[in-house]
């Protein structure tokens, strides 16, 4: 029925004329379309871009929040581009209203389509817009096919997603260091100890420090356990897929760390109160930070002076106290880590993490135990060697009311000094 | 006009007519360019036009001027509170015939002309100025019971003198509407007093001359008063026409500030009309056989601000009908472009 209508009204309209109209609204449409799809496009990807350092960087709340509000951006975004495109939208009668605004055609092209009942100044209506044909062109009413500015946008949202991707592999988080001290962590030396944000300090107490000192739950962020998420929602799952597919195995190797670092602190917290000694026993999660941080220390392994640990981690590697087996004179069968159920081709390349505990000698001051050292040198040897030279006292006569006073006072004895008269 | 050939040389001929008639008038009236523009295009387009102005301006002159330039007979009517509406239409008398019986004649008033001046109008009596509100309206009279039908064209210039309101009856907003435009004209610039000073007080006074034959005058008015009709209007134009009028009625809901403050009534149908008439003989001028959205602007003032009933508060305000005929055309606009 419409387009009977239209063709209908079309009657008397040169052919050339409708054609060059459909022409400048195929034109038109295709730019109105774009100016819909490319901000569309820039939300999507920039909210992608956010959602995924989200995802790397982020817990799952956080995750959840970031992927939510760009989730609303493009509903929003989406929601309002197809509202001013529907606006902007040309029907034929509208467009060569457009057209006649445009390029100033004075309501020629208008009057034309719209005006169908035939007459002589009709007619000459046609025969005029038929030269005018020439000012209203495709491409000179709509002069660019592609806006600018939205096709700006939209690059420039892809542009940072494809940014955050390539940057990816360097926002694999570093395993933390353990740090496991068999003391309450208040009363631990870790400064030398805390620089880093990956690293965890488990004190006796149950305590735990980051790099700064406090507990950042990175560890726990990153393996997407610390802030109350459902490990098998979806959102965890999501955010998962994003780690494979970015970090691919690397991320299952820090996981598998951090999975570890997160149990040694739960470990650590239910042995609250049970270690009597302070002394501080560092594992490296890393291979080859333990001694780095030993020399940062100035501490040594000193396992004679140290009673023997207990290992309570049930092989998992973890020092608790004491000489670690790493440090002894045997070396700890689970030195390359835990076994592993895969089968490795040789074509896969697999993870050999080094677990080795290292004892270490805690920070802040020894009890004293054992024979008192031996007294330092005099400093002046030439006076110790000469005999002081001895004055003899002056004596004065004491009268009988004040001897009593006078030696009781003198009196080498214990008597409290409350009794003195 | 059959063909788009005839239609163009129908167009340069209204054109150059148009333009012929004013060249006539301007030999004679000094200045009111715009006032004598429209007051012409009132009358190729077929209505009525209202002046407002102080005595002296001119308005008789232009009014004479035209008539004398197009060929076309003119009469003036001096409006008086004791003016009969007989005194304007024409009345019946008893007269002998050739048999020597005895008849009523009908005696033509001064309504019986092509241009009419209705000079104060607002001091004849509401009843009197009916008389003359009906020959524009329906283009004929009716005494004792008989129509008589008044020779086409028919067009009818009646002025208002703003000063010297005591004693005077004014319009009724009806009464008002049936004139196309209302034409404020203002005092002389110096400039203008001074080149009237000299073309008025010379020996040999500057004459018009006829453009039209005084014989085919009325059919060649009428043609072009046709062909103004046949101008084509595009619905987009006719739509913006009826939303401009719409913006001006307060309970339309159209959101002019103005409007809502201000108007008590707004402007009725025969705005709309007035509008699109006044704007296709612009089309024309402008060697165009369609109406521009352009056309219908300029002519919105003219055609709006007489019809708009004005409240208290704009009184009290002194906000005028101008003012608010502009609001509303930016209103119009805005709603185009969205």
């Amino acid at each position: 029925m419409r387009r009977a209508r239209a063709s209908a009204g079309a009657v008397g309209v040169d052919p050339q004329i409708l054609d060059q109209l459909r022409r400048v609204r195929w034109r038109r449409t295709a730019r109105e379309v774009q100016r819909i799809v490319h901000p569309v496009v820039a939300a999507a990807g920039t909210g992608a871009a956010l959602a995924v350092l989200a995802a790397l960087r982020g817990g799952t709340l956080a995750f959840i929040a970031v992927a939510g509000a760009a989730a609303v951006g493009l509903l929003v975004t989406l929601v309002v581009a197809i509202r001013s495109g529907w606006r902007r939208r040309l029907s034929r009668e509208r467009a060569v209203v457009w057209i006649d605004d445009t390029a100033g055609l004075r309501g020629a092209l208008a009057t034309l389509v719209g005006v169908r009942t035939p007459s002589p100044l009709r007619d000459l209506l046609a025969v005029r817009n038929r030269f005018l044909l020439r000012n209203w062109t495709p491409e000179r009413v709509v002069p660019a096919v592609i806006p600018v500015a939205s096709c700006c946008a939209a690059v420039a949202g892809l542009a940072v997603l494809a940014l955050v991707v390539a940057i990816a592999p360097r926002l694999l988080p570093a395993p933390p260091e353990i740090v496991v001290a068999d003391t309450p962590l208040v009363a631990a030396d870790t400064r030398g100890l805390a620089t880093r944000g990956d690293r965890l300090v488990v004190g006796r107490d149950g305590g735990i420090r980051g790099g700064d000192g406090v507990h950042d739950g990175h560890a726990t962020r990153a393996i997407g356990g610390g802030d109350g998420a459902n490990a098998t929602s979806w959102p965890t799952i999501a955010q998962e897929r994003i780690r494979r597919s970015l970090w691919g195995e690397a991320w299952d190797r820090v996981r598998d760390e951090l999975a570890r670092a997160e149990e040694t602190r739960r470990r650590a917290a239910g042995r609250t109160g049970r270690q009597p000694d302070a002394r501080l026993a560092t594992r490296g999660g890393r291979p080859g930070s333990e001694p780095a941080i030993a020399a940062e220390q100035g501490l040594a392994n000193d396992a004679g002076a140290e009673p023997p640990a207990t290992d309570e981690d049930g092989g998992n590697g973890i020092a608790t106290a004491g000489p670690g087996s790493g440090a002894g004179d045997a070396t700890d069968d689970r030195l390359f880590g835990s076994p592993q159920d895969e089968v490795h081709t040789a074509a896969d390349p697999f993870a050999l993490a080094l677990a080795a505990r290292v004892h270490t000698r805690g920070a802040g001051p020894r009890p004293p135990s054992g024979e008192a050292p031996e007294a330092s040198p005099d400093e002046r040897p030439d006076l110790a060697a000469r005999q002081r030279r001895e004055d003899a006292a002056h004596r004065m006569s004491v009268g009988p009311a004040y001897e009593r006073i006078v030696r009781s006072l003198y009196a080498h004895d214990a008597t409290p000094k409350g009794d003195t008269p | 006009m059959t063909t788009s050939l005839d239609a163009a040389r129908a167009m340069r001929d209204f054109r150059e007519t148009f333009a012929a008639v004013r060249a006539e008038i301007g030999r004679v009236v000094v200045g009111h360019d715009a006032a004598i523009e429209t007051i012409m295009t009132a009358f190729f387009a077929g209505g009525h036009v209202l002046i407002e102005g102080v005595p002296g301006t001119g308005k008789t002159l232009i009014v004479r001027s035209l008539a004398q330039a197009l060929g076309l007979s003119f009469s003036r009517i001096q409006f008086t509170v004791d003016l009969m509406p007989a005194d304007v239409t024409g009345t019946r008398i008893v007269s002998e015939n050739a048999d020597g019986r005895r008849e009523f004649t009908f005696v033509p008033g001064p309504v019986f002309a092509h241009v009419v001046l209705a000079d104060e109008v607002n001091r004849a009596t509401p009843k009197t100025q009916s008389s003359l509100l009906e020959a524009m309206a329906e283009q004929q009279v009716t005494v004792a019971g008989t129509t008589y039908p008044l020779a086409a064209p028919f067009f009818v210039l009646a002025t208002l003198n703003p000063i010297e309101m005591e004693g005077t009856y004014q319009l009724p907003e009806a009464q008002l509407d049936r004139f196309l435009f209302k034409v404020r004209l203002d005092y002389p610039s110096q400039e203008e007093l001074e080149r009237i000073v000299a073309a008025t007080t010379q020996a040999d006074l500057p004459a018009v001359q006829r453009v039209l034959d005084p014989d085919e005058a009325p059919a060649r008015v009428e043609a072009h008063k046709r062909l103004v009709r046949e101008v084509l209007v595009a619905p987009h134009v006719e739509r913006y026409v009826a939303r401009l009028v719409h913006l001006t009625v307060p309970a339309s809901g159209g959101d002019v500030d103005a409007v809502t403050r201000y108007v008590a009534f707004g402007a009725s149908p025969r705005a709309a009309q007035a509008l699109v008439l006044g704007a296709k003989v612009l089309a024309l001028l402008d060697d165009r056989p369609h109406v521009a959205i352009e056309d219908v602007d300029r002519m919105a003032r003219e055609a709006l601000r007489h019809r708009l009933v004005l409240n208290f508060a704009a009184e009290a305000g002194g906000v005028d009908a101008e003012r608010i005929v502009d609001e509303v055309l930016a209103a119009a606009r805005r709603l185009r472009a969205a």
